[in-house]
């Protein structure tokens, strides 16, 4: 239930990030595709739980996943504060949503340690003890959006993320503004 | 060109996944992740014009 979440909420992030991009007009840039592969990493642990079953090595992956992904986002952020003679933002959104996404992602993970206080051995064992049901539709609901924003962050990776746009990375284009 | 290559690798790792594979999706998730630290490993220098 609680990987359910996560993986909703990575892929939530990720659609929003999609969202800023074509529709708010958000330029693309290297660091922001970059923070866009460490939230599907992220995504990535949660799918393996629910794929092949509840491991701690999988909430491993997804820490692992959100530190990345964090890493990434705070040094943008500072990149950002230091170009103090920028007046407009580059990529801030991005930034802000990846922060966003780890906070959530963290209050899930600190909501379920808190409901079975201990290690992730035990928040392991605790999962374990669930019984199946039928088809897992949900799961593969689950599953399925996430599938598809990895296809369309693909798709418009490939797209958007021309020569022109991310060529030039971000050090470059703030020295252009 | 290589700004492509974490999302390709992401998305067969997700299909990985989802189809059972594990010992490919292990090895696609590690290179994933290889991928985008040394791309991250790009600004992780700051840059000299850049006063801090």
């Amino acid at each position: 239930m609680l990987n359910g979440l996560c993986l909703l909420a990575v892929s939530n992030c990720l659609i929003a990030l999609l969202y800023t991009e074509w529709f708010l007009r958000e330029p693309p840039c290297e660091l922001y595709m970059l923070q866009r592969a460490g939230i599907i990493l992220t995504g990535m642990g949660f799918m393996k739980n629910l794929c092949q079953g509840v491991k701690s090595a999988h909430y491993g992956v997804a820490l692992l996943g959100a530190l990345l992904t964090g890493l990434i986002a705070l040094r943008q952020l500072w990149m950002q504060s230091a170009a103090t003679t920028q007046s407009q933002p580059v990529c801030l959104f991005a930034a802000l949503f990846a922060l966003a996404a780890i906070v959530v992602i963290a209050c899930l993970l600190g909501l379920k340690s808190a409901e079975y206080p201990g290690t992730l051995l035990l928040l392991q064992t605790a999962e374990a003890a669930e019984e199946k049901h039928g088809m897992p539709w949900g799961r593969i609901l689950v599953c399925a959006i996430f599938i598809a924003a990895v296809a369309v962050t693909l798709f418009g990776s490939m797209i958007n993320c021309t020569s022109a746009a991310c060529g030039a990375g971000m050090l470059e284009r703030l020295v252009e503004r | 060109m290589f700004l492509y290559l974490p999302f390709i690798l992401a998305f067969l790792t997700v299909l990985g996944i989802a189809l059972g594979w594990r010992t490919l999706s292990n090895t696609l998730w590690l290179a994933t992740m290889a991928v985008t630290l040394w791309w991250f490993g790009r600004y992780v220098s700051v840059p000299s014009w850049l006063s801090l």
